[in-house]
């Protein structure tokens, strides 16, 4: 549940979703669910030219499954905290 | 023909006595949307039909064409969206991705036998390459009733909770992640040296090189030793009773 939880404390920040096809989605987060299901608001393809017709898309919804990265915003990613979650979660605690 | 197998669309020619989707024994059909139109990559429109919701899957059935329709479960979904009528003249619309998890070089499952996914590739299967070209993983559904859309979305991010990947394939909550090395043991080590203590901290007590892969260990290595030490007795004593140890 780590990054599930870690990712809440992220909604309303941008964020850009590279899926493992390499559609990459720049937006903010709405929301995310426990299979890392996310949804983005007022979004923009980086590789517009590929996807001409999501040129209109405002609001989608990425399959968690299918994403490779979530690219943070720097300043918004409290590093230390991650490193402790990450110890915690992986001695099982 | 259009190859919409390549892109995680299956065929749906047969129906029931009634018109609707052939379901599976325990498959339920949970909503059903009327006036659908189908669009398949850039422009291959399969005029109107009905869109049919099941737990699993979507079925979609042409209204003019007894033996024309399509399905697809929903973990071959990647993202859905409501692409709206903005600067571009084309209609309110569900956009679609699939992703059928086919590895042709990381791309959509374009062509076969792995040409670059850019599309650029130069290399042979050129013909198989402008047919695929023509055929991104892309769907469109069209209602006639623009208010339909949000329904319509709704349906769709239902659907991809509904149909989680299962972890049968996958050993545990680490599988399929992926991360640096060095980065991970450097992590560690800080966190060794931030008082974080724990499992980690005492099996790398004060080597934090310790689990790194050191190319000049290992049997090839011991044996050159082993080699070494064997040569070097050898030499000292030549009236050694002869027995190397251990080799």
């Amino acid at each position: 549940m780590l990054f599930y939880s870690y990712f809440k404390t992220l909604v309303g920040k941008e964020v850009t979703v590279e899926l493992k096809n390499d559609l990459a989605i720049t937006g903010t987060l709405h929301s995310v669910d426990q299979y890392l299901n996310i949804k983005l608001n007022s979004i923009r393809v980086v590789n517009e030219q590929k996807y001409p017709h999501m040129l209109s898309v405002r609001n989608c919804f990425v399959r968690g499954s299918v994403v490779r990265y979530v690219q943070l915003p720097p300043g918004s990613v409290d590093v230390e905290l991650l490193h402790d979650a990450t110890r915690r979660e992986a001695r099982g605690g | 023909m259009l190859d919409a197998e390549s892109i995680g669309l299956l065929p749906a020619s047969e129906r029931d006595a009634q018109g609707g989707p052939l379901l599976d024994e325990d498959e339920a059909l949970l909503q059903q949307f009327e006036r659908v139109q189908l669009v398949i990559g850039a422009a291959a429109d399969q005029g109107e039909g009905t869109l049919f919701i099941t737990e699993g899957r979507i079925i979609w059935l042409s209204a003019a064409q007894q033996d024309l329709g399509y399905s697809c479960d929903f973990p071959t979904i990647a993202m859905h969206a409501v692409a709206t009528d903005a600067e571009s003249s084309q209609r309110p619309c569900l956009y679609l991705q699939l992703d059928n998890g086919c590895d042709d070089g990381g791309a959509f499952g374009l062509g076969s036998g792995g040409s670059a996914s850019s599309g650029n590739s130069a290399s042979g299967s050129e013909d198989s390459e402008e047919e695929a070209d023509d055929l991104l993983p892309e769907l469109r559904l069209i209602p006639a009733e623009e208010s339909q859309l949000e329904a319509l979305f709704q349906a769709f991010c239902e659907g991809a909770e509904r149909n989680p990947d299962t972890s049968d394939e996958e050993e545990g909550e680490g599988a399929g992640f992926f991360y640096n090395q060095d980065e991970a043991l450097a992590g560690a080590a800080q966190g060794m040296a931030l008082g974080g203590g724990g499992d980690v901290e005492e099996l790398l007590g004060e080597d934090p090189s310790r689990f790194e892969d050191d190319e000049e260990e290992g049997e090839e290595a011991e044996e050159e030793q082993a080699a070494t030490v064997e040569v070097q007795q050898q030499q000292a004593g030549s009236n050694a009773s002869g027995h190397p140890n251990g080799c």
